[in-house]
């Protein structure tokens, strides 16, 4: 058949992890309305020919004739993650993809780079939402003290001048810890910032894409790392 | 009169599953059951697939077409309405899984989209050839020849012994764990008590045929007291009772003794009193004319179909003659049938010989809260009729008993297909499943042909859900995985003549196994095939032949 034959030339792959996330998410959901469906009709609700508008689930009518949906009223809808005025985290998400869009060629400047930094350490998608709101507090919350670095290695003497621009925005008013400070916390701390500078340095140069995903993945990772070692300090 | 384009495969799916999901909660040995309660206050309780099904509320155009379906399959078996959802829903989901088709990749689920009817119309062609090339003759090569017969054992306790087993399988499904082993006893008893054997189709089929008559059930008592009885149980009351000692003999009469003066839409004119008196003596004296003919004919026991009049009665007693009135036609053809006699429609036969029948006894019997008449029938030709008294606490209770007795005789004893003869078992507990599933995915490496494969595939995924549903209630999770996999080791090894046994002990019916797959998968290719769901809110009234011409 002719139908049959333009299947054959897809290349089927196997789905990717996430997609597996999303199909096994959905199977559980579809489970779960079957399995209230079931109760609802045996406690004696009757099952309608028509579905629900917003989730296509079918609806069932109690003795009372009153229509009701087990989708929508029941379990959590699994569009609304998605809408950012029911959603913080969907709503940062909107921002962030508003300013990776404004921000299309990435400026030399050191400002900027801390700028791009914390821009673009954000990725546009609802899964790293959480990613993006602590890539975004981060370097914020990153104590300005041990800020000089002694050495940068894997600077090239061209870039020297925006290494101490970075430190700058760094070190904006977030209230800074009078607290002592364990070695090798301040140790640790210093390798994150240079790790920082360094991946923020190359992703202004990076052309490809794969390379700037897995630079801000770096960033976001260094800004998490910088986080925790903040709560660590507090005591 | 409004239309609407057919329900999505999304649609379908969700309504099978929740079916599936009500149905579940009953299936195999350890299932429950379900406590339904009307307004009236009457209660139900069963755990028959069908009841439930029939019982719950459904407005949707697919559910009402599944569950008549269903309906139509029990009928002509007896049993599997769990099964038949459980592998109904397996299937949908699995050509939902593959995207609509089950010879398409992986494709993002399109429910909605336009194709989605033609590939549904597809798969339900191809499922149906599927079905008439393949899987018969899987079956009938592979999975036939692992089956024992019940009938072809050698010595009659090992004979017993395995009918025993399948019905007690089939009683512990349909009846719970408590009352199985009692109801296979009784069931084995009875069907040894009628002396099948020397002509099994005939007997079963009469049997089957007039279950409805051949037992009693009676409410208020626990199930242990149900009994089998010699004879049959006539389920009305002796209007005059003359007890006779020994065998005797009986009449069946379906026209009234005292001939009626008149027909029906005809005037009767009195001009005399003489007159009247004169017909009041002609009609007394004829009662007593065909009363006497029937002494001559040394009847003792006389069963009518209709009332008889007082004067008949009370020439009856004078006689010494019991009667019995107002009989189901039903009884009395079964009556006549077991006792090849004619009943006596014209009065002008009560000189024959041929319409009087000899019976062992006759006398009241107490069951329950009811009166009823017993009588004997002596051994015909191939049988010896017994009948069953069946009991149980509760109406609902009761009538599960019953309709078990009768759909155990119906489908497991009785049924045949072309393919598989009758009597043809395998150990319960899911080797029909196992080993169709194993013997498919075989065959989709002997053959080339993706469409076949992808069905083949389909099919054997979804008939594992059944064991793994049974296996489900068992408590210890990861059963079905170790029964499976005994299985497999099992018949890797090479052991194609001896019976795999698995789990509890029990035989199932190949042919009725098998029946059930058949039966699903026409119902699914009817369901994906709808093109229209058209809205009436008149009553539908259906057309037979006859009216149009």
């Amino acid at each position: 058949m002719a139908l049959n034959a333009e299947d054959e030339e897809f290349d089927w792959e196997p789905p990717s992890e996430a997609e597996m996330k999303v199909i096994q998410a959905r199977r559980e959901r579809q489970d779960k309305i079957s399995k209230l469906m079931g109760d609802y009709l045996l406690k004696g609700y009757k099952m309608l020919g028509e579905t629900c508008g917003q989730c296509e689930t079918i609806l069932l009518q109690d003795r009372q004739k009153k229509n009701y949906c087990v989708a929508c009223q029941e379990l959590d809808s699994d569009v609304d993650k998605d809408n950012p005025a029911l959603n913080a985290q969907a709503a940062l998400s909107q921002v962030r993809e508003r300013q990776l869009a404004a921000q299309d060629s990435p400026q030399v400047g050191g400002a900027s780079a801390g700028d791009s930094s914390l821009s673009v350490s954000g990725l546009p998608r609802p899964e790293h939402c959480e990613g993006a709101a602590s890539g975004l507090r981060g370097p914020l919350l990153a104590p300005p003290a041990p800020a000089a670095p002694a050495s940068v290695p894997g600077l090239t003497s061209c870039n020297v001048a925006t290494v101490p621009k970075p430190v700058r925005p760094i070190q904006t008013p977030v209230p800074a810890p009078a607290h002592t400070q364990h070695p090798a916390v301040s140790c640790a701390e210093e390798a994150l910032l240079q790790k920082l500078r360094w991946a923020a340095q190359e992703l202004q140069q990076s052309t490809a894409v794969e390379a700037s995903a897995q630079l801000c993945g770096l960033i976001r990772s260094c800004a998490e790392s910088l986080r925790s070692l903040k709560e660590l300090q507090q005591p | 009169v409004q239309q609407q384009p057919p329900a999505p495969l999304g649609a379908l799916v969700q309504v099978a599953e929740a079916l599936e999901d009500v149905v579940r909660r009953c299936v195999g040995p350890r299932g429950g059951q379900v406590f339904f309660t009307k307004d009236t206050g009457e209660a139900l309780i069963t755990r028959e697939g069908r009841r439930i099904l029939t019982a719950l509320q459904l407005d949707h155009p697919v559910a009402r077409a599944l569950v008549g379906c269903v309906s139509a399959h029990c009928v002509a078996t007896g049993d599997g309405a769990k099964s038949f959802i459980l592998l109904l829903a397996a299937l949908l989901r699995g050509i939902r899984a593959t995207g609509g088709s089950p010879v398409a990749g992986w494709r993002s689920s399109g429910q909605t989209d336009p194709c989605g009817r033609l590939e549904a119309r597809r798969s339900a062609c191809q499922l149906l050839s599927f079905q008439t090339q393949v899987l018969d003759a899987v079956v009938k090569e592979h999975v036939a020849p692992h089956a024992t017969s019940l009938f072809s054992h050698t010595s009659p306790a090992e004979a017993r012994r395995a009918l025993r087993l399948l019905l007690e399988a089939f009683f512990r499904g349909r009846a719970g764990q408590v009352h199985c082993g009692l109801l296979a006893e009784m069931a084995c008893d009875f069907y040894h008590r009628w002396n099948c054997e020397r002509d099994r189709v005939g007997t079963l089929r009469m049997i089957r045929d007039h279950f409805p008559e051949l037992h009693t059930s009676v409410t208020g008592f626990p199930t242990s007291k149900s009994r089998i009885l010699q004879g049959l149980v006539l389920h009305r009351d002796l209007t005059v009772y003359c007890p006779a000692e020994g065998p005797t003999k009986a009449a069946v009469l379906h026209t009234a003794l005292q001939p009626l003066l008149t027909e029906a839409d005809s005037t009767l004119i009195i001009s005399s009193s003489h007159q009247f008196h004169g017909w009041g003596t002609w009609v007394a004296g004829q009662v007593e004319q065909n009363v006497a003919s029937l002494e001559n004919l040394q009847v003792k026991l006389l069963l009518s179909a209709v009332k008889q009049t007082d004067l008949v009665l009370y020439h009856a007693k004078k006689a010494g003659m019991s009667v019995v009135e107002c009989l189901d036609m039903e009884e009395l053809s079964l009556f006549c049938r077991l006792s090849g006699v004619l009943p006596l429609t014209d009065l002008a036969d009560l000189v024959d010989n041929a319409h009087v029948a000899s019976v062992t006894f006759c006398q009241p019997v107490v069951l329950g809260s009811r009166r009823y008449t017993h009588v004997g029938i002596p051994e015909g030709r191939d049988f010896l009729p017994h009948c069953l008294v069946l009991c149980g606490p509760a109406e609902g209770l009761t009538n599960q008993c019953v309709s078990a007795f009768g759909d155990a005789i119906r489908e497991n004893l009785f049924y045949s297909n072309t393919l598989i003869e009758p009597g043809a078992v395998l150990p319960a507990g899911g080797a029909f499943e196992f080993l169709l599933h194993h013997y498919l995915l075989k065959y989709t490496s002997r053959t080339h042909c993706p469409d076949t494969q992808a069905a083949c595939r389909l099919v054997a995924e979804a008939l594992l859900s059944l064991p793994r549903q049974v296996y489900a209630h068992s408590g210890t999770g990861g059963h079905f995985l170790k029964v499976y996999t005994s299985f497999v080791s099992r018949i890797q090894s090479g052991e194609p003549a001896r019976p795999v046994s698995l789990g509890p002990e029990g035989l199932e019916s190949v042919a009725c196994k098998y029946d059930l797959l058949v039966s699903v998968l026409q119902c699914l290719g009817r369901l994906l095939s709808v093109d229209a769901i058209i809205h009436t809110t008149a009553l539908l009234r259906l057309y037979t032949e006859e009216d149009l011409n």
